[in-house]
């Protein structure tokens, strides 16, 4: 066999991960977050990778395969099941001037970790002027019949924490874009991946190592006239589907994809609702005290002038995320659902 | 490994020069002024906030920090100022802080012994969740041993945060990765109310450690060079890559768990038997006058240092303003640049 | 033939007077262009033409008063399939024949069916049923069950285009008018070239005739008349009794004149003594709600809501602007009705539906100077509230100690039909505590 053909790295220590794009050079959602990562870990020697099973593994869901035979066992870490510690770590080698990004397996045990997450890390630099650039990464979200332990939105927990900037995309490029603004960023970011894009959604992401997205930038995904819909990760997906199906019937949504849950641009949103009068905020999160909610408060707030009909909300309620096909189904925010509060919102 | 149980410093031995041996006594006289007169003010009603007395620990709290290098972290709890002051911290800035003032540590934003200085002391900003620092000084110290750097993190936590799952965590998770860290539990027998009895089912902390495949000693906290000594040879050990250790350095909380707290679930006879024969700062004085390292002369003029420096920082303190309210917002995220700027000093003041 | 009708301008308004017809007989007159104007109870008003098309007939000449749908003029539209004279021409009973399987039994009844043209005739009774039947443009659009849920867009949009929604047709759910709706509105209007509703100059004096030396005889206005046959009716129809009460204002006053600048640089409009009493009486109007009810024969009609009419003076005589919902109104929200509606009044831009509906009115005669003041009623209210001049005076504080304070009388008229002195006493004395006790200086929103 000769080499000539192979991708650089992709043949021997390790894969990088650009070698696993589509033959038409695309990347899914989960292949531009280990670009990301791999590309920050290339720049900059102070970036690390922690977490559980993430070394020799390549982690549950093989975000870092390869990682370890490239970047070595001092900045791949696999750590013992101590979650608490996995972000203590991270705060401690950030104070000392490394910038570690850690892998929760599934978000759910982000709570493992709660009390270092909210009480140090959020508002150790408040208090103390020590820069936390500490990311911590993991897979959210429900809709694959994971149920109640693997399929958690925290986003809401610790968009609440305050000091802490949540990130949740819905494309690859944003995905590869963000997470690596985010490990750039000298604040704790959480950077919630959503499992069920993981390997749904792929489309060309950029090659150039210094291409970012900014954060708390939102964008809106589809232009549209009559109603606004207000939205993130998975979300958006299902959104842009009911805004399609719409189109034939003569209603045009404006899909915004928030990409930043906290700090939350307000602009982009309050711009849309100025346009088309009509919000609906669809989330993941829960209902009550969810993103959503905070989302519709500040349209009432903000854009109470621009308003042609109630800001709606559609998110699932505040449940453990049921496990059976029919439960999970009825939990959370479908295509139809989102369509039927479409049209409803458009002829009110 | 085995358990190891220090005894108390042979009378005759003086393991460090003299004028290290005063600067000792400096700390330890300078702490127990410092928590009676902190004391007496709160109760006139005239420090906002909270106090945490360490009195009775002193021999803990300095024996510890001393040994440490500059370039060494401390990890501390709200218990631990004089290990902070011992470290090095500003005793104007400790005292701003305590009243609200933008001189102190955390310019306002927290208060009382709640209070670290990283970039000098190389102090962890205390909180309240305890032993919330222990998983923070494993960071510090992988980071030191990923750097090949010879530093060394210690942490301190007391005696009840040894049944929080944090403390088993970073116990473990540091003798896996051997790293270069020192955990210390300053034993004073009480968790706010709750004896030791409550809080463990084995005879001493301290033999935890063999659980974690660690050293780990326990020393008598009313005896600072007995606790110094002990620290020291955990710091070096930890400095020449041997890894981490235990250290259980028991003495007695005199005083309740805060300033309102009239701790009368000690027994009383217990805490008579500590104060007459074992007050870590009276017993170390004494120490120093036999082995003739200090005058009575020079015991009153340290004494009477001590007082100057503290009214030097109380005026300090009073005079410092307040935050502004307008900045209440800032300091939150790095880009806002609060924190690499001169704070605001337009906050006022008034009298304390 | 189009048929142009009096309008019904307000759900009250039984009458209309022509002021002045501003075409002639044989005029092209186009769609929404002013074509009269009219006097009723309310305000003057120009009203425009239904249709484009040349004025055939006019058949009420000016100054005549009649009832609401009365036939006044006749228009040929220039398009012949215009409007709704076609519909009507085409007479419903015609299209019978059609019917698949007709009974025996209805052929009688389908003979004399072919009389609806004679619906036509200007003869009153037709009249009124014209007017309910052939919907003419002008006339209020058919209203759905939400047809007066105004979205926050809505309002703002009508506000600052100066549309009448009354005009406006909604296609919303259950008839609410949308966004939509009022940009399609404000487009129409833009594209006819026709400006924001405005009533033209004060009508012009009738003809007088010379009397004696120095004496001169005018016939009044119909504004002037309106009012005087309101008032009389009220003195006539109610038992008005008074009350009076002794309010210290002292520290409303320094209020105002501390925050009198800061308000005006921030809201754009001066800040009277007006809006403070507005505000207390609205709260002592939702805990005393028999003063906010109205009598109807013998029944009593209570509002979950409060209509405030203010009183304003202006070149013509009096008018009644009425702040509609003030009970969800902060001081500045009504600072800035009352400045809106004063304004408006004084120019001539009223809408009719914004002089009709109060549920209590405030008379403000204190800026002139009067002392103490005995309103008459504004029928159908209940009671008409009076604020009179603020003063310095002498009184007895707290210690009994004699002090200079700003004090006003504040008094209400009010029928002792509805109410008795009791709740008239309460109530005033409920404005007087609110005026005394409450901290305005929050509701106004500046900074302190």
């Amino acid at each position: 066999m000769t080499t000539a053909t192979v991708e650089a790295g992709a043949a021997g220590h390790g894969a990088e991960p650009r070698g696993k794009r589509t033959e038409d050079g695309q990347a899914t959602y989960l292949v531009a977050i280990a670009e990301a990562l791999w590309e920050e870990m290339e720049r900059d020697d102070r970036v690390y990778l922690l977490g559980e099973d993430i070394g020799v593994y390549g982690g549950a869901f093989k975000v870092t395969e390869g990682f370890l035979d490239r970047f070595g066992p001092d900045r791949v870490i696999d750590t013992p099941i101590a979650e608490e510690t996995i972000v203590g770590m991270a705060v401690g080698s950030a104070m000392e001037g490394f910038r570690p990004v850690a892998e929760f397996q599934y978000a759910d045990f982000m709570s493992s970790g709660f009390d270092e997450i909210t009480t140090v890390l959020a508002r150790y630099h408040y208090r103390s002027g020590v820069p936390l650039p500490v990311v911590l990464r993991g897979p959210s979200g429900g809709g694959v019949r994971a149920s109640s332990f693997h399929s958690i939105n925290p986003e809401p927990w610790f968009a609440h924490a305050g000091g802490i900037k949540v990130i949740c995309p819905a494309f690859p490029a944003d995905a590869k874009g963000l997470l690596k603004s985010a490990i750039r960023d000298d604040n704790p970011v959480m950077f919630l991946e959503h499992k069920w894009i993981y390997r749904r959604i792929k489309e060309p992401v950029p090659d150039d190592p210094d291409a970012l997205e900014p954060i708390s930038v939102a964008r809106v995904r589809r232009e549209g006239r009559d109603v606004s819909v207000i939205t993130y990760g998975a979300m958006v997906h299902k959104a842009l589907e009911a805004a399609e199906e719409l189109e034939r019937a003569g209603i045009s949504a404006e899909v915004v994809d928030l990409r930043t849950v906290y700090p939350l641009d307000e602009e982009t949103v309050l711009r849309s609702i100025e346009k088309t009068s009509r919000a609906l905020v669809v989330s993941e999160s829960y209902r009550f005290v969810g993103i959503g909610a905070e989302v519709a408060a500040t349209i009432a707030e903000k854009a109470f002038e621009h308003l042609d009909a109630p800001v709606a909300r559609l998110s699932p309620p505040n449940l453990p995320v049921p496990f059976s096909p029919t439960l999970e189904d009825a939990f959370l925010p479908q295509v139809a659902d989102i369509r039927t509060a479409i049209e409803r919102l458009s002829a009110w | 490994m085995a358990t190891k149980v220090h005894r108390a410093a042979k009378a005759d031995a003086r393991p460090l020069p003299d004028e290290r041996l005063k600067e000792i006594l400096y700390f330890l006289k300078l702490a127990r002024y410092f928590d009676e007169r902190m004391e007496a003010l709160y109760r006139q009603g005239r420090l906002p906030g909270a106090i945490y007395s360490g009195r009775g620990q002193e021999g803990t709290h300095v024996g510890v920090a001393y040994a440490l290098e500059p370039g060494d972290s401390l990890f501390p709890t709200h218990r631990d100022l004089t290990a902070q002051l011992t470290k090095g911290l500003d005793l104007k800035r400790v005292m701003a802080q305590f009243w609200g003032r933008i001189d102190g540590y955390t310019r306002g934003r927290d208060g009382n012994s709640h209070i670290g200085d990283w970039y000098g002391a190389k102090t962890f900003t205390v909180m309240s969740h305890l032993p919330i620092a222990y998983p923070v000084a494993v960071g510090a110290a992988w980071a030191y041993k990923r750097r090949g750097e010879p530093h060394v993190a210690m942490a301190i936590c007391g005696d009840g945060a040894t049944s929080n799952g944090r403390w088993h965590e970073a116990l473990n998770w540091s003798a896996v990765f051997q790293l270069p860290v020192v955990w210390v539990v300053n034993n004073n027998q009480y968790a706010y109310s709750t004896p030791n009895e409550r809080e463990f089912p084995v005879p001493t902390i301290a033999e935890r450690a063999a659980a974690y495949g660690m050293p780990g000693v326990r020393v008598d906290g009313t005896y600072v060079l007995e606790v110094y000594e002990a620290a020291k040879e955990a710091v070096e050990r930890a400095r020449q890559g041997g890894g981490p250790s235990l250290i259980e350095s028991v003495s007695l909380r005199w005083r309740g768990h805060a300033g309102h707290d009239p701790a009368t679930y000690v027994p009383k006879d217990l805490l008579e038997r500590y104060m007459a024969e074992r007050d870590p700062v009276r017993t170390y004085e004494e120490q120093l006058l036999a082995w003739g390292v200090v005058t009575k002369e020079d015991v009153a003029e340290l004494q009477a240092r001590i007082e100057r420096e503290f009214e030097e920082g109380h005026e300090f303190a009073l005079a410092s303003p307040f935050p502004e309210p307008g900045d209440v917002t800032k300091g939150l995220w790095v880009e806002d640049g609060y924190w690499r700027s001169e704070p605001g000093r337009g906050g006022g003041t008034e009298a304390g | 033939m189009t048929s142009v009708q009096m309008p019904q301008l307000g759900e009250t308004i039984v009458e209309g007077t022509i002021i002045r017809w501003l075409k002639r007989e044989g005029d092209e007159v186009a769609r929404d262009e002013p074509l009269f104007e009219i006097s009723t109870d309310k305000v003057d008003t120009e009203v425009p033409s239904p249709v484009t098309g040349r004025l055939v007939r006019i058949l009420v000449p000016e100054g005549q008063t009649v009832p609401v749908g009365t036939q006044l003029a006749e228009i040929e539209a220039a398009d012949a399939q215009g409007d709704a004279a076609p519909a009507q021409a085409t007479p419903a009973p015609s299209q019978a024949p059609a019917q698949a399987t007709p009974a025996p039994s209805q052929a009688p009844a389908q003979a004399p069916s072919r009389s609806a043209p004679s619906r036509r005739e200007p003869s009153p009774a037709t009249a009124t049923a014209a007017a309910s039947a052939p919907r003419a443009p002008e006339a209020p659009p058919a209203r759905g069950p939400r047809s007066r849920v105004l979205s926050p867009v809505v309002r703002r949009l009508a506000a600052e285009h100066g549309l009448d929604l009354s005009t406006v047709e909604g296609t919303g759910s259950g008839g609410r008018i949308t966004r939509a709706d009022v940009e399609a509105a404000i487009e129409a209007r833009a594209a006819a070239g026709v400006p924001a509703a405005r009533p033209g100059p004060a009508p012009a004096p009738a003809p007088t005739e010379g009397a004696g030396t120095g004496t001169e005889v005018r016939p009044l206005s119909h504004i002037r008349k309106a009012i005087a046959k309101h008032m009389l009716a009220s003195v006539n129809e109610t038992a008005r009794a008074w009350t009076l009460v002794e309010v210290n204002v002292e520290h409303l006053v320094r209020l105002r004149e501390r925050t009198k600048e800061a308000f005006r640089e921030r809201y754009g409009v001066k800040l009277t003594y007006l809006p403070f009493v507005v505000r207390a009486t609205v709260d002592a109007l939702r805990a005393h709600p028999f003063v906010n009810a109205r009598l109807d024969g013998d029944n009593v009609v209570l509002h979950d809501y409060v209509n405030m009419g203010i009183a304003v003076s202006y070149d013509a005589g009096l008018i009644v602007p009425v702040i509609k919902g003030v009970d969800g109104m902060n001081t500045v929200g009504i600072a800035r009705a009352i400045a809106d509606l004063a304004s408006r009044a004084r120019a001539h831009e009223l809408r009719p539906d914004e002089v009709q509906g109060a549920t209590f009115t405030i008379t403000n005669p204190g800026p002139y100077g009067s002392l103490v003041s005995l309103p008459i009623i504004n029928q159908p209210n209940t009671g008409i509230l009076s604020l009179d001049a603020i003063q310095k005076r002498p009184v007895v504080v707290d210690d009994d100690a004699i002090a200079v304070r700003h004090m006003v009388y504040v008094s209400m008229s009010w029928d002792h039909r509805l109410i008795d002195g009791e709740i008239a006493t309460r109530f005033l004395a409920r404005v007087k505590e609110n005026l005394e006790t409450w901290d305005f200086a929050e509701d106004l929103g500046l900074d302190r």
